[in-house]
């Protein structure tokens, strides 16, 4: 089954091409402050990038390597033509270096559709929220100007249902894997998860499906008993873009079970609520109160989502994965470690630079981490 | 770097060490009074805490007071030892690691050290996510209010939307500094603080512009030192008075043609923050005839006019529109064409800053657009602002050294 997802990852720029044979146009973003939503009812797949862990070839002439690999290697991939294939690119305001990489790709990669979504940093309070609702307007203004007709009011509705339904299937796994240990591996939901970011969500949607349905017959088999004695464990940060992490999890005992990573729950954990206000409106709503990034304020909601899903009891332990020079998540981890020390939680902090430098040592960390949650 | 300092260029400049002695017994004596003390970040709303009769220290400030009198190394190490990374704000570092500190004996800290607790938490976006990332840390530790002044970064100049956007959040920070100080606000006093930050602004926009003179009458290293004022003190008397007078000796060295160097043969810019614990690199360049006559750091980060015929809108203009961190790359290239053509510069040295993203992202193309459009020649030299660690004081002269050549084989 999970074949079929890494499939999706692998073939991601066919499905694209495919897309675009079809008429249809292929917009790439950095971030999930993006409303995807927005994109599809105008009729474009949106890819999500996530950089590449290749060396750099071609940035490192205009940007400094103390920036992260993931607006570093973005960069690369466009100045490389790697991205070619997009007919746009949507760069949101989350932290200093991405708003900047905006004015780079401008000077440096301009000519096609590249907007700024530039949202604010306060993401509760009435201020905010106006601020974010109007840059959401602006978005949808810009995009309707470039595809050259309006995106209806029923096409929002229609994309909200799409990918309310997505994210809700994402969650559904979650609460299965989290009730019924084993009954998918972790690397397997990971890359259900990842590749979410660049598949038709309907496609993707139908392949989940059937990911739960063969997952709710394992219930009770052999395979899910003997996972049930792994060691469960949270993972917490920016983004993973690297498998591997979660295999040398798996093949070292352990099973992620929860993590609030922006490639993870941050992604899919809240939908829109379509009441009776526009579906635009809607749509601002659901974005602005989701669970937050670490570069919003007030982001306290994320700490509260990990200490929520460490006090369900059902965790040994937990796991920063650091993306090298990204800030905010840098500022926040120490604090977060402190809580989870009193919480008497195992803590492993490791470094990553989108790939996982030195593998055999992680993998000899990874192992003792595991063995030591084994033995508690 | 123990070289003894030189005189300084002007005697205006001898009265700065008793602006920031006082500065700071005042803070301490408010403190002991047991009035509230907010701990502000750089670029925030100052003026308006001096309006409600609270006094702003400076965290950010006291870093660099600290790196400049080669404190710094064990205050970021301290920090890095209790899980803050090494790659953070060397002056967000140096702050933790001095709350932070565990063990060994703290050595005696400069002015008493900061106000300890904060009573309230000011910080804003303008210069940079890291203020608000770092101020969380404090309110996560202190427990008291915190105040965020949120901005997009601007292209060329603000627009009305995103003035409104400031103007709606000074309003509602007003409200809730109501709140915090039980008191009234008197918009009156808001006013007379903007004004005197006006003033201060514009004797120091003077000040910068006379140093585009030629020859410059005075250069970076004694400026950095005086900068502090305006950092600290808008919207008071104090650098009113103070800026003034700089301005008036300034007038007369320039009609006397005084020059920082004699023989002034190569004019610098600068960009980025200074190198705190190395201010030495700026005078180190006049043994060759050369001199620092603008920074992006003096002339962009403090100050700033205010159009006083509409105060919140003029207050919203200036603090989206004066701070060098908050402009687009190409606003920066733009101000950047403008300044080197009135300060008749030769090159632009830009500092490389690991620990401070937000300043550095877009030097590379600043050097290239600078080479390509004006022919003018640019250094990347690289350090931290304020952590002294892995920095290489030979090195960076050698490559001030050729640079200096460079030039001087190009006139």
């Amino acid at each position: 089954m999970g074949n079929q997802f890494r499939d999706l990852i692998i073939r991601q720029k066919e499905i694209a091409a495919d897309w675009k044979s079809k008429g249809g146009k292929v917009m790439g973003h950095f971030c999930n402050y993006v409303p995807d939503e927005i994109l599809h009812a105008a009729g474009i797949l949106s890819i999500r990038i996530l950089g590449s862990p290749d060396p750099i070839t071609h940035a490192d002439s205009h940007l400094q390597s103390y920036v992260c690999k993931v607006i570093r290697s973005s960069l690369d991939m466009g100045l490389k033509g790697d991205l070619d294939y997009l007919d746009g690119l949507i760069i949101p305001y989350t932290c200093d270096a991405m708003r900047l990489l905006y004015d780079l790709w401008e000077r440096n990669l301009g000519g096609k559709f590249l907007h700024l979504l530039d949202i604010p940093c306060l993401i509760r309070g009435d201020v905010g929220h106006t601020r974010f609702h109007e840059e959401f307007i602006s978005f949808k203004k810009a995009l309707e100007k470039h595809i050259g007709k309006d995106i209806s009011n029923d096409a929002l509705s229609h994309s909200i249902r799409v990918h309310n339904e997505n994210r809700s299937l994402l969650k559904e796994l979650y609460n299965l894997r989290r009730k019924e240990y084993g009954v998918v591996s972790c690397s397997e939901a990971y890359e259900a998860v990842l590749s979410s970011f660049t598949s038709p969500k309907e496609l993707h949607s139908s392949l989940l499906k059937d990911l739960i349905k063969d997952a709710r017959a394992k219930i009770g088999t052999q395979r899910a008993t003997t996972q049930a004695s792994k060691v469960r464990l949270h993972v917490s940060g920016s983004l993973i873009t690297d498998i591997k992490f979660y295999e040398m999890i798996e093949e070292s005992g352990g099973d992620v079970i929860s993590d609030d990573l922006c490639t993870g729950t941050r992604f899919y954990w809240d939908n829109v609520i379509e009441a009776d206000n526009e579906p635009i409106d809607a749509i601002s709503d659901r974005y602005f109160y989701k669970l937050p990034c670490a570069c919003k304020h007030p982001n306290t909601d994320r700490h509260e989502f990990i200490f929520d899903s460490v006090r369900q009891g059902d965790i040994h332990g937990v796991i920063f994965v650091m993306e090298k020079y990204c800030d905010a998540h840098l500022y926040d981890q120490p604090l977060l470690h402190e809580k989870l020390d009193k919480m008497n939680i195992p803590v492993l902090v490791i470094d990553s630079e989108l790939a996982l430098s030195g593998q055999e040592q992680l993998r000899t960390r990874i192992e003792t981490f595991i063995n030591i949650l084994k033995r508690k | 770097m123990s070289q003894k300092a030189k005189k300084r260029a002007l005697d205006t400049s001898y009265e700065v060490a008793a602006i920031l002695k006082n500065y700071w017994a005042e803070i301490h004596a408010a403190k002991k009074d047991g009035k509230p003390v907010a701990w502000a970040s750089g670029n925030g709303p100052v003026e308006l805490l001096y309006a409600f009769g609270i006094l702003p220290a400076y965290p950010e400030n006291y870093a660099a007071v600290l790196a400049s009198r080669q404190m710094a190394l064990d205050f970021c190490q301290m920090a890095e030892s209790m899980g803050f990374s090494r790659d953070l704000c060397s002056y967000s570092k140096i702050n933790l690691g001095d709350l932070l500190w565990k063990g060994k004996e703290k050595p005696a800290m400069p002015f008493d050290g900061l106000p300890l607790p904060p009573d309230l938490l000011v910080t804003t976006r303008i210069p940079c996510l890291v203020q608000v990332k770092w101020w969380e840390v404090l309110e996560d530790w202190y427990h008291c209010p915190l105040m965020i002044l949120d901005a997009p970064l601007v292209d060329g100049s603000p627009t009305e939307d995103q003035i409104d956007y400031i103007v709606v959040q000074l309003k509602e920070m007003i409200s809730k500094l109501e709140d915090f100080t039980h008191t009234k606000f008197d918009e009156q006093k808001f006013i007379e603080a903007l004004k005197l930050s006006d003033e201060a602004a514009g004797y120091w926009d003077e000040i910068m512009d006379l140093r585009g003179s030629v020859p410059c009458p005075v250069g970076a290293r004694e400026m950095c030192g005086n900068v502090f004022p305006l950092v600290a003190m808008l919207g008071t008397q104090v650098p009113v008075d103070f800026y003034k007078k700089m301005r008036d000796e300034l007038r007369s060295k320039v009609e006397m043609k005084a020059a920082m160097v004699p023989d002034e043969k190569i004019r610098l810019i600068y960009d980025n923050i200074p190198i705190w614990y190395h201010l030495e690199l700026f005078s180190y360049v006049e043994q060759f005839g050369a001199v620092f006559v603008m920074e992006t750091y003096l002339r962009y980060v403090w100050g700033g006019r205010i159009d006083l015929r509409d105060p919140y809108r003029g207050y919203a203009r200036k603090i989206l529109s004066n701070v060098w961190l908050n402009m687009s790359v190409e606003t920066r290239f733009k101000t950047l064409v403008n300044d080197i053509k009135k300060h008749k510069a030769d090159g632009v040295v830009f500092l490389s800053n690991r620990s401070c993203r937000r300043y550095s992202i877009g030097q590379y193309e600043l050097r290239d657009m600078l080479q390509q459009e004006l022919g003018i020649p640019s250094l990347v030299i690289e350090a931290d602002h304020s952590d002294p660690s892995g920095y290489s004081e030979s090195q960076t002269k050698l490559r001030m050294d050729s640079f200096i050549e460079l030039i001087k084989r190009r006139k």
